[in-house]
């Protein structure tokens, strides 16, 4: 059985139907690409099945269990992580700390617990800490422990945003562009961090991402979205050199210029 | 901004003397003052120590969780009520109702945000100032219980046990003890996860979903807790003016409370010790020789807000900073997202 | 019966200057998610401006005018200082600055006129006129007929000019907007203007109504203007108008049934009901944060 399985995901918004029946699954440590056009319903997708948004039909199933209409934060207790296309860090906070956010469901200690005095709560958080830092040497942000959030470049706040991911130790990761907005360059060195995690980890993961050849390098299988409805959904070098594909991505070339 | 804030690490090492000098300097000085002060001063010190509090639970709603909460001085005096009427009528001891009229304000508090809170956390200002009005109406009508205008007289002083609270030095010894305790109660709990995730709260609930956090769980958490210290303030104060009326606790009195939060510093502890007392002591001090700064004083608080939400939102000793940065980075993101693609994917 | 005919008129008299305060909260929360705090002293410094140049002798017509336009140039003045500065900055931060933006402003119109109440100058005057053998109040009929025509110009400049539908545009994804090269700059401003000067026309027709303008009015035109906004839906033009509309007949209606007392607390009742019940207003649609 799959480890994550959305079955018929159908989103309206005022007469538009974003999402249109969409049947998606995910085995135990296989990267799922997601692609298609702008406006084609990949993240109002990706909200559904996190609980950010609600589906007007269909059905989620993570691990065994219905989470359809789960809140986002029992959805991220049951071991879905997620990024954002426009980031959602904590401005205020340093690198570190934001991290460190991401092992909320690890340290909650209840209004009591906080007041009474524990030294084991101390060395916890110590620890907290020590993984939040070895988080950010994986994703290579080692020279700006401790920095302010606001202070990075735009390609280390990606980086950011996934190592706080990662730290409330998902088996599904949810990717929304990761290289949203970046050089060829800068999108290469985050792919190859995402298939390294992968590898490392060995944690599930749904990606969206424009640039075909780069998913196909990266994704296990591959599913094409448009207007709403999966175009395609196969292995990635059979989905590269479908006619459908071809066709909705010049168009999208087209529209661009 | 500074050279310094761009790179400087937020949190330093901090060694024993860092870290004991600042705590053990404010406790030589709780315990001086007494000393030095003379009677007016240490009246002004205990009204100071009272609105420590309120000042401090606001911060709490405010500063650390990004809520605008414009009613604290309607749950400070629910607060004041529930003990003044509980040692009245009832004959309850002092220290069971200043416990009772905390835990009585944070459960009207959380009632009264909570609907708030699940949906548009943002009208949540409207409902604290429509609550506030609505306890206004509730003190000044209800003439039984609380004799209205005419006001509750005769509250007795503070006492534990036997001792009773003869003086104001022995009303300062009890309210610096409560302050101390309640600063260190305060302090612990936002260092623990409960604190981070109200800071999480505040900058990003979304991302603070994913991340597993129950945001209106916190949210009212928060809203409690600030409370909470609103009705414990309410206590001290009923037993130690000894005279209560409605008038007391309008929307005036709120946005003082508020801006003592804001200027101290919105998410600094130390930052609300100091907004309250500068803002108790320096009215006092202009009162008799400077009426018209007074009259004009919302006013005069009214441009300073505005002062300094724009150049330093963070207050006099806070450390959040909440714009600078994020301009930046929404007008980097714009351009690059115009450069990369025409249309945002909605 | 007649009674009843003539707490609906008032009803709905009231109810539609509701409706034109109301605007500029609705407007402005849209776009930015902002509660402006200062509209209400905005508006309010706009009736009191109405009543000195009346007492001065200004005619009628002219002041009037002049008032809301005052009223619109104050509403970007404040647009300019205290929040144009803070945009992006935690939603919590301009909101405060809104709450400062006020009290100076409240501050800046007691140091001219007073805390005092002033009576207002009848500007429409209170005659009746029978029909169907009924006697029907004059003053509330003009009332609704100018709270119409105001919202009627309104509704045209937004749906039928270019800047109107970037107007709208703005409103429902500002960072979308300014992305397809909408000048966020020029729109911002034209809302407050708009807001504004409805408002100080909501205000006037207010005040003559009760007969008395005095600082603090716009604490309590707030909280009724925020009703008919969320009864309507926040950012919902016409909504807004059905809202206030709603408000103010069930306010007559409440004088009817509980007494005048509890007039005020209806607002506050709808407030709660509405963020209970149906928290995008009765002909709102549901949202979601955007990520």
């Amino acid at each position: 059985m799959a480890l994550f399985q959305a079955t018929d995901i159908t989103r309206r918004f005022a007469g538009v139907v974003a999402v249109d029946g969409v049947s998606l699954q995910v085995d135990e440590g296989e990267i799922l690409g997601l692609m298609g056009p702008n406006g084609s319903g990949k993240t109002t997708f990706i909200n559904c099945v996190s609980g950010v948004d609600q589906a007007n039909s269909g059905r989620v199933m993570f691990d065994g269990s219905d989470i359809t209409k789960m809140k986002p934060f029992r959805v991220a207790e049951r071991g879905i992580g997620r990024t954002f296309q426009n980031l959602r860090l904590f401005e205020n906070m340093t690198t570190t700390e934001n991290v460190m956010c991401g092992g909320h469901l690890r340290q909650n200690t209840g209004l009591i617990g906080a007041l009474l005095p524990s030294r084991s709560r101390q060395q916890r958080n110590a620890e907290e800490r020590e993984r939040a830092v070895a988080l950010l040497r994986e994703v290579g942000l080692e020279d700006r422990i401790d920095q302010y959030a606001t202070d990075l470049s735009y390609g280390q706040t990606k980086r950011l945003e996934l190592a706080r991911a990662l730290n409330i130790e998902p088996r599904l990761l949810l990717l929304d562009e990761p290289t949203a907005g970046m050089n060829d360059r800068q999108a290469a060195e985050i792919l190859g961090l995402v298939r390294r995690i992968q590898r490392d980890r060995g944690i599930a993961m749904i990606v969206i991402e424009h640039n075909v050849p780069a998913l196909v390098w990266l994704a296990d299988r591959i599913a094409v979205l448009e207007a709403g409805q999966v175009l395609v959904e196969d292995e990635p070098e059979i989905v590269a050199r479908h006619p459908d594909v071809i066709r909705a991505y010049l168009g999208e070339e087209a529209l661009e210029e | 901004m500074t050279a310094a804030q761009q790179t400087t690490h937020a949190e330093p090492a901090r060694g024993p003397v860092e870290r004991w000098l600042p705590a053990g300097a404010a406790i030589a000085f709780l315990v001086a003052f007494p000393f030095v002060a003379d009677g007016y001063l240490l009246h002004v010190a205990n009204i100071s120590l009272i609105f420590i509090l309120l000042a401090i639970g606001q911060n709490i709603i405010t500063g650390y969780t990004g809520m605008l909460s414009l009613g604290h001085a309607a749950f400070y005096g629910v607060g004041a009520y529930t003990s003044a009427l509980l040692t009245l009528r009832l004959g309850v001891s002092w220290p069971v109702a200043f416990l009772a009229s905390g835990v009585v304000a944070s459960i009207v508090g959380m009632l009264i945000a909570l609907p708030c809170l699940r949906v548009r956390t943002d009208f949540l200002s409207l409902i604290t100032i429509a609550f506030a009005q609505m306890f206004f109406v509730v003190a000044n009508g209800w003439m039984d219980l609380t004799r209205g205008p005419m006001g509750l007289t005769g509250i007795p002083r503070i006492s534990i046990g036997s001792w009773v609270a003869h003086n104001d030095m022995a009303y300062y010894a009890v309210f610096a003890c409560i302050v101390v305790v309640t600063y260190v109660a305060v302090q612990r709990i936002l260092n623990s996860s409960i604190g981070r995730a109200w800071e999480m709260v505040r900058d990003d609930e979304v991302g603070a979903l994913s991340l597993g956090v129950d945001v209106t769980y916190y949210k009212v958490l928060s809203f409690g807790v600030g409370t909470f210290l609103a009705g414990l303030a309410g206590s001290m104060f009923a037993h130690y003016i000894r005279f209560l009326s409605p008038d007391a606790f309008l929307l005036l009195e709120s946005l003082i409370i508020m801006q003592m939060a804001i200027l101290g510093g919105l998410a600094s502890l130390p930052g609300s010790v100091l907004g309250a007392i500068l803002l108790i002591s320096i009215p006092e001090a202009l009162r008799s020789s400077e009426p018209l700064l007074i009259t004009y004083r919302p006013g005069l608080a009214g441009a300073l807000l505005v002062a300094m939400m724009i150049w330093r939102p963070q207050g006099i000793l806070g450390r959040t900073r909440a714009t600078p940065p994020i301009v930046r980075q929404i007008s980097d993101t714009l351009r690059r997202l115009v450069g990369a693609r025409p249309v945002a994917n909605p | 019966m007649a009674y009843v005919i003539e707490q609906l008129i008032n009803g709905l008299a009231v109810g539609s200057v509701y409706a034109l305060i109301a605007v500029g909260y609705s407007m402005v929360y849209s776009i930015l998610y902002l509660i402006n705090f200062a509209h209400g002293d905005v508006i309010t410094f706009g009736a009191f401006t109405a009543l000195t140049m009346l007492v001065i002798g200004v005619p009628i017509p002219v002041a009037l005018f002049l008032a809301c336009v005052l009223g619109a140039a104050l509403g970007m003045t404040v647009e300019r200082i205290a929040y144009r500065p803070v945009r992006y900055a935690n939603r919590i931060v301009p909101m405060i600055s809104a709450l400062g933006a006020g009290l100076v402003i409240a501050s800046t119109a007691q140091a001219i006129w007073g805390p005092e109440v002033h009576a207002f100058p009848q500007v429409i005057p209170r005659w009746s006129f029978e029909l169907f053998g009924q006697l029907i109040p004059f003053q509330p009929l003009i009332i609704i007929a100018i709270a119409v025509v105001l919202v009627a110009i309104a509704t045209v400049l937004l749906d039928y000019t270019r800047l109107g539908r970037a107007t709208k545009c703005v409103c429902q994804d500002i960072h979308a907007a300014q992305l397809m090269g909408i000048p966020i700059n020029t729109i911002v401003p034209l809302v407050y203007a708009i807001g504004g000067f409805l408002g100080v026309a909501g205000a006037i027709l207010y005040v003559t109504y009760f007969n008395a303008v005095y600082i603090q009015m716009g604490l309590l035109a707030t909280f009724k203007a925020w009703s008919a906004a969320m009864l309507g839906g926040v950012g919902n033009f016409h909504g807004a108008f059905v809202g206030g509309l709603l408000l103010g007949i069930a306010e007559a209606f409440s004088v009817v049934v509980v007494g005048s007392a509890f007039k005020d607390g209806v607002s506050l009742v709808f407030i709660v009901l509405i963020l209970l019940l149906k928290p995008d207003g009765l002909f709102g649609e549901r949202t979601t944060a955007r990520s």
